[in-house]
C-alpha cells in the first residue's frame, strides 16, 4: 500500500506543479511566433521520444552531488537530490511536461487572444479576465492536460529507477514494486497491483474522452 | 470631448502615423474610412490600449485631461482602465456564457444601474433572448447583444469596428437602426470604422480618412461628411453616388406627411413611400411611429438621396407620381466609367447628384448652369446632429 500511496502522491504533486509551469509556457507558445520557437518546442517534446533511461541518466547526474541538484540540496544540508522524493518530483515534472503543455497549447490556440482582449475592453483586469474567461473556456484543455500528466506519471518506470532507486516509502513507486515482485516470482501480488494500475489508467482515459466529446467545440487534444 | 492622437505604431514593415484631434461637440459619430488592410483596426487597438505605440494619446472631457499614453513619461494606461469599449466585427461574445451572463459581465464591471439595464434590454429588444446560448443566436441578434454589452459597460467613447461587415443585408438594416440611436439615446460619442461607403453616408457626421503612402499609413484630420461630399478633389466625390441635403423646418403634418424645406423649396416626405432601395436607406425606422416622432422633433433633417433615385426634367411636371421636385442649376457634368452621366445640381447652396443615361443626357441637351428640375424618387431620413 505504501507504494500505491507514494505513487498517487507523486502523481498529484507533479500534476499541480506541471499545470502551474505549463500554463504560461503554453500560452506563450500558442500566441507568439519568434525565431527558434521550433527549438523550444522540440526541447519540450523530447521526453516523448527519449528512452526514459537516457533522461533518467542525465537527471541522475544533474541531481547528484556534483550537479546543480546537489548544490541546491546543500542549502538544507543534504548531499544530493537523487534518491529522494523531491528528486523524483523533479524527474516526473520534466518527464511529463509535453503531456501537459501540448493539450494546453492547443486549447489556448483555439481560444485565441480575442476573448482576453474583449474582456479587457469591458473593464476586466488581467487576473479577472483569466479567472472568468480563459480558465472556464480552457477547462476541457485543463482536464485533458491534468489527466494525461497524472496518468503518465503513474506509469513512470525508467526515470524513477534511474534517479530514485527502490527505497520503500521514499522512492519505491508502484511500477517498480511490480517489477520487484515479478523478479521475486510473487505473481499473486504483482497481479493485484497491476490490476489497480490498469483500472486507474483506464478510468482516467475514459474521463478524458468523455469530456472531450461533450465540449468538442472548444476542442482538445 | 476631445481625443488627441499623436503617435506612430511600427509592426514589422507596417507603419501607422496619427497626428490628429478628434472632437465631439456633442455625442456624434466619426467614421474612420480606409480600404481593407490599411490599418484601421490597428488604429482602434492603439486607442483601446491593446497595442503599444510611441507617442501621446489623451482624452479631454469638460476640464479633465487624462493621458492614456505618454511614451516620454513612460506611462501607458492599461486597456481595462481606459473608458473605451469596442464592438468587434464578429461580435466576440463569450461562448461559455449565455446572453444574460454576457451582458452581466459588462454590467458588473461598470457603473451602470438597474435602470440602465432595463432600458438597454428593452431598447435593443433582448428580453426574449436573455436565456439563450450565444451559439443559438443569428448574426444580427449576436451583434445586438454585443452592442448592448458595450453600452452596459458605460464607456465614455464607443468604438465600432466594422460591426456590419459579416451580416446579411436584412440583419445589416436591423443592426444599423440601433447604431443610429447610440448618439442620441445613450449620449455616446462613437468612432465607427468601415470600408463601406454606404455606411459612411448613413452614419457619419465627420469622416477620418486613412491613406497609405510608401507602406506608411497616415491618419487624416477629421472633416464633416457634407464638406467631403461636395469636394470634387476628394476620393469620395461621386463614389457613393449619393448626395446629402440638409432640410429645415421639419413639421409633422396631419395628413401623415413630413414637411420640410431645402433652402426655400418645400419637400413632402410621404412616410410610406420613403424608398427602401439602397443600403443606406432604412424604411423600417420611419414606419415606426415613435422613431418618426423623434426624427421630426429634431427640426433639422439629413436627407440621403441616391443619384439613381433622381431623374431630371426641363420643366416642372404637374402630372407626375413623383411628389418631390427640386429646382437647381447644373454645376458639374461627369461621365462615369459605366457610360452613365453623373450630373451635379446646385440647389440653393447645396448639391444634389443625379445619374442619367447617355441617351437621356443627349436628349435633354444638358449644359453647364442650365436650370433643371430634379425629381426625387426616394429619400432616406436621418436625424441631423
Amino acid at each position: 500500500m505504501d507504494a500505491l500511496l507514494l505513487t498517487l502522491k507523486l502523481a498529484f504533486f507533479s500534476t499541480v506543479i506541471l499545470i502551474i509551469i505549463a500554463t504560461p509556457l503554453a500560452w506563450f507558445l500558442a500566441h507568439n511566433t519568434f525565431k527558434g520557437k521550433f527549438l523550444l518546442e522540440a526541447i519540450i517534446a523530447l521526453p516523448l521520444v527519449l528512452p526514459p533511461t537516457v533522461l533518467g541518466f542525465y537527471l541522475l547526474i544533474a541531481l547528484g552531488p556534483n550537479g546543480p541538484g546537489g548544490f541546491i540540496a546543500q542549502l538544507w544540508g543534504d548531499r544530493t537530490l537523487a534518491f529522494s522524493f523531491s528528486g523524483l518530483l523533479i524527474g516526473s515534472v520534466i518527464y511529463s511536461l509535453p503531456f501537459v503543455v501540448q493539450p494546453l497549447q492547443n486549447g489556448f490556440s483555439l481560444i485565441g487572444k480575442k476573448p482576453l482582449e474583449v474582456a479587457y475592453t469591458l473593464n476586466a483586469s488581467f487576473k479577472d479576465a483569466w479567472r472568468t474567461i480563459i480558465f472556464p473556456l480552457a477547462k476541457p484543455a485543463y482536464i485533458s492536460a491534468a489527466t494525461l500528466g497524472f496518468a503518465h506519471t503513474l506509469g513512470e518506470f525508467g526515470v524513477v529507477l534511474m534517479i530514485g532507486g527502490n527505497i520503500p516509502g521514499e522512492t519505491q513507486v508502484i511500477s517498480i514494486k511490480i517489477f520487484e515482485q515479478v523478479e521475486a516470482l510473487q505473481y499473486q501480488d504483482a497481479h493485484v497491483l497491476s490490476a489497480i494500475l490498469l483500472g486507474l489508467s483506464f478510468l482516467m482515459l475514459t474521463a478524458i474522452y468523455a469530456t472531450r466529446k461533450s465540449v468538442s467545440k472548444t476542442g482538445m487534444l | 470631448m476631445n481625443l488627441e492622437l499623436t503617435f506612430s505604431l511600427k509592426k514589422g514593415r507596417f507603419q501607422l502615423n496619427a497626428n490628429i484631434q478628434i472632437h465631439w461637440q456633442q455625442p456624434s459619430t466619426h467614421v474612420i474610412f480606409g480600404k481593407s488592410g490599411i490599418g484601421k483596426s490597428h488604429l482602434l487597438r492603439c486607442i483601446c490600449g491593446l497595442e503599444n505605440p510611441t507617442g501621446v494619446i489623451s482624452w479631454h472631457e469638460d476640464h479633465n485631461h487624462v493621458h492614456w499614453l505618454d511614451s516620454e513619461r513612460r506611462m501607458n494606461m492599461a486597456c481595462h482602465l481606459r473608458p473605451v469599449t469596442m464592438v468587434f466585427q464578429d461580435n466576440q461574445l463569450f461562448s461559455h456564457l449565455n446572453v444574460e451572463e454576457n451582458l452581466r459581465f459588462a454590467f458588473d464591471r461598470a457603473t451602470a444601474n438597474e435602470h440602465d439595464w432595463q432600458h438597454c434590454i428593452d431598447a435593443l429588444k433582448l428580453r426574449d433572448l436573455l436565456s439563450h446560448q450565444v451559439q443559438q443566436l443569428s448574426g444580427g441578434q449576436a451583434q445586438r447583444v454585443a452592442l448592448a454589452r458595450a453600452i452596459l459597460s458605460k464607456p465614455k467613447l464607443l468604438i465600432l469596428d466594422e460591426p456590419l461587415a459579416s451580416l446579411d443585408w436584412q440583419s445589416k438594416q436591423d443592426v444599423m437602426d440601433y447604431i443610429k440611436r447610440l448618439n442620441h439615446e445613450w449620449q455616446l460619442p462613437v468612432l465607427y470604422v468601415t470600408h463601406d461607403i454606404h455606411e459612411v453616408l448613413t452614419l457619419a457626421d465627420q469622416v477620418i480618412m486613412l491613406h497609405d503612402k510608401n507602406a506608411m499609413t497616415q491618419v487624416q484630420t477629421p472633416r464633416p461628411l457634407i464638406d467631403i461630399l461636395q469636394d470634387e478633389n476628394h476620393p469620395f466625390y461621386g463614389l457613393g453616388k449619393s448626395s446629402i441635403l440638409i432640410a429645415h423646418n421639419t413639421q409633422h403634418q396631419q395628413d401623415g406627411l413630413l414637411h420640410c424645406q431645402v433652402g426655400e423649396q418645400l419637400m413632402r416626405l410621404p412616410i410610406a413611400q420613403i424608398s427602401d432601395k439602397g443600403a443606406s436607406l432604412s424604411s423600417k425606422e420611419h414606419t415606426h411611429p415613435t422613431n418618426l416622432k423623434t426624427v421630426a422633433e429634431e427640426n433639422k433633417l439629413r436627407l440621403c438621396i441616391a443619384a439613381n433615385d433622381v431623374s431630371l426634367a426641363l420643366s416642372e411636371a404637374k402630372d407626375s407620381s413623383i411628389v418631390n421636385t427640386l429646382q437647381g442649376k447644373v454645376s458639374r457634368i461627369e461621365q462615369t466609367t459605366s457610360g452613365q452621366y453623373l450630373i451635379q445640381l446646385k440647389v440653393d447652396d447645396q448639391y444634389l447628384l443625379s445619374e442619367i443615361s447617355a441617351y437621356s443626357f443627349k436628349r435633354l441637351n444638358i449644359e453647364m448652369w442650365q436650370p433643371l428640375f430634379a425629381q426625387i424618387k426616394g429619400v432616406a431620413l436621418q436625424r441631423c446632429r
